[in-house]
């Protein structure tokens, strides 16, 4: 009967240890993986395992994809819906403003410059074409790792994109994000929806820098710090003006479309006035993005790579 | 001899009873931690920040069926596999809610009636709800977490929801493969 309660104590004393053991080691090591910087141990040994473990994913994610594209058609046919009902009524919106106004030629003029580098894509960038193969397990939205790397040329800094195949658009593409961390064969990238990313921004209809884009904790982008006097225009297309200093330039280049304005707050005398973007690509949705890899030695210094 | 070696190791005991030691649960968790970081991303759910946590799942019916150490290791390594393996800014913390989990899954391993496939889904679906809760926690502690607001209907309860769709397939498959509950621990090998 002791002998019993002896083993009893002793099984009892040997699961706690191993729980014990996991629990601590598991402390440890997130205060040790949020302490170090994004060149630590612990975060190169992550890098280490997704280098080894990428190919794999790849050759899942080939093997998932005409699965999901079928899947997918259902919700991009009522979403190209919803969209074309909404560029229908923005065009009926433009061509009463158009019949109504005299376009000033200076204003005109600053315009087509814009609508011009939107067009395009941006100078000194190279692009590569990348697949979204992983993503966070709790909010999809922040982050996700593409399938190329340092292997490809892929280099911190380079600039995400979804192109635009709507016949209309006119511009190639829109800004989703940006390579936060790169591997040799995986990359991974923070998109514009993440709290921690902040782009200087302006709507296309004003020109001059306006504020700071930034996503709230929620993920719903915002435009903060415009001046009162400012009037913004809805569903005006908010681009990037590539603020920055000589020392420490922003990252993203001038005018690339981001969203447009959702909703228009209300200005108080004399102080600034906050705008909500809705982003013309949903980070959620993306199988696949474009990524503009500095290739000039001016887009080298924007990415910090140069 | 050899024989009796490899049956000790696939867990087939001399009475034929099915349910591995190491090998099956091993193999389950391997599979379960394969699927979440290749297929389970590519599973659109709309506008729901989540993705299903098969391994959570995996980890709660192999604690159920196999004991308190099983449950918490398979949690750690589990839970570990995947934040190594997904991005995001975490190594530890998913590890860390997976063992907890295991461990507390495992107690009803040791109960005198079989447990149902009701209560594994309950357990599942808590097990797969808590997770994201305490990630969105420590993000919170952080300073870079979503509000609460936000993280109970748009991660939690999604979470919470795929545990639960999962969990009878789940357990289907693992009961199948491990027969039936057995409490499996250091010291007691020949159990």
């Amino acid at each position: 009967m002791e002998g019993t309660s002896r083993v009893s104590r002793r099984r009892i004393a040997i699961r706690r240890g191993v729980v014990l053991t996991f629990l601590v080691i598991s402390t440890l090591m997130f205060t040790a993986f949020f302490r170090e910087g994004q060149g630590g141990l612990l975060h190169d040994a992550k890098g280490a395992v997704t280098s080894v473990f990428a190919p794999v994913q790849n050759v899942a994610v080939a093997a998932v994809r005409p699965l999901r594209d079928g899947w997918n058609w259902f919700g991009d046919l009522r979403d190209a819906r919803t969209e074309r009902d909404r560029l229908r009524a923005e065009n009926e919106k433009l061509r009463t403003q158009l019949a109504g106004r005299t376009f000033d030629q200076a204003k005109l003029d600053e315009l087509s410059a814009l609508l011009k580098v939107q067009a395009e894509r941006p100078d000194g960038y190279r692009p590569v074409t990348a697949a979204i193969m992983a993503r966070p397990m709790v909010d999809v939205a922040r982050q996700a790792r593409i399938d190329k790397g340092s292997a490809d040329g892929i280099t911190v800094n380079s600039l995400v994109f979804v192109p635009r195949t709507d016949p209309t658009a006119t511009s190639f593409g829109t800004l989703v994000g940006k390579v936060d961390r790169v591997d040799t064969h995986s990359a991974e990238v923070t998109f514009i929806t993440a709290p921690t990313t902040s782009i200087a921004a302006s709507t296309v209809l004003n020109g001059t820098k306006l504020g700071l884009l930034r996503a709230n904790a929620s993920g719903d982008l915002v435009l903060s710090g415009i001046p009162g006097d400012k009037a913004i225009a809805m569903d005006d297309t908010v681009i990037t003006q590539g603020a920055g200093t000589d020392r420490f330039p922003s990252p993203y280049p001038p005018g690339i479309p981001i969203g447009y304005v959702s909703s228009v707050g209300r200005a108080e005398p004399g102080g600034e006035q906050t705008v909500q973007v809705t982003p013309f690509a949903d980070p959620n949705a993306l199988d696949t993005v474009l990524v503009f890899t500095p290739s000039s030695a001016q887009a080298k210094r924007r990415a910090g790579v140069g | 001899m050899t024989t009796n070696v490899l049956e000790r190791v696939a867990g087939v005991g001399a009475d034929g009873r099915r349910g591995s030691k190491v090998l099956i649960p091993a193999a389950m968790l391997a599979v379960a931690t394969f699927v979440q970081v290749t297929v389970m991303p590519r599973v659109g759910f709309g506008e729901f920040r989540a993705v299903p946590n098969l391994v959570i799942v995996v980890v709660v019916a192999l604690a159920v069926l196999r004991g308190v150490v099983v449950g918490a290791t398979a949690g750690f390594v589990g839970g570990l596999a995947v934040e190594l393996l997904t991005p995001g800014q975490t190594l530890g913390v998913i590890a860390f809610a997976s063992v907890a989990i295991g461990a507390w899954c495992g107690r009803y391993a040791a109960l005198s009636e079989p447990v149902r496939w009701w209560l594994f889904a309950t357990l599942a679906a808590v097990g797969a709800g808590l997770v994201p809760f305490w990630v969105g926690i420590v993000d919170l502690l952080r300073g870079v977490g979503l509000p609460l607001a936000v993280l109970m209907p748009d991660v939690v309860m999604p979470h919470l929801t795929f545990g639960a769709i999962m969990a009878p397939a789940v357990w289907w498959v693992a009961r199948r493969l491990l027969g039936s509950p057995r409490i499996v621990e250091p010291g007691m090998m020949r159990a």
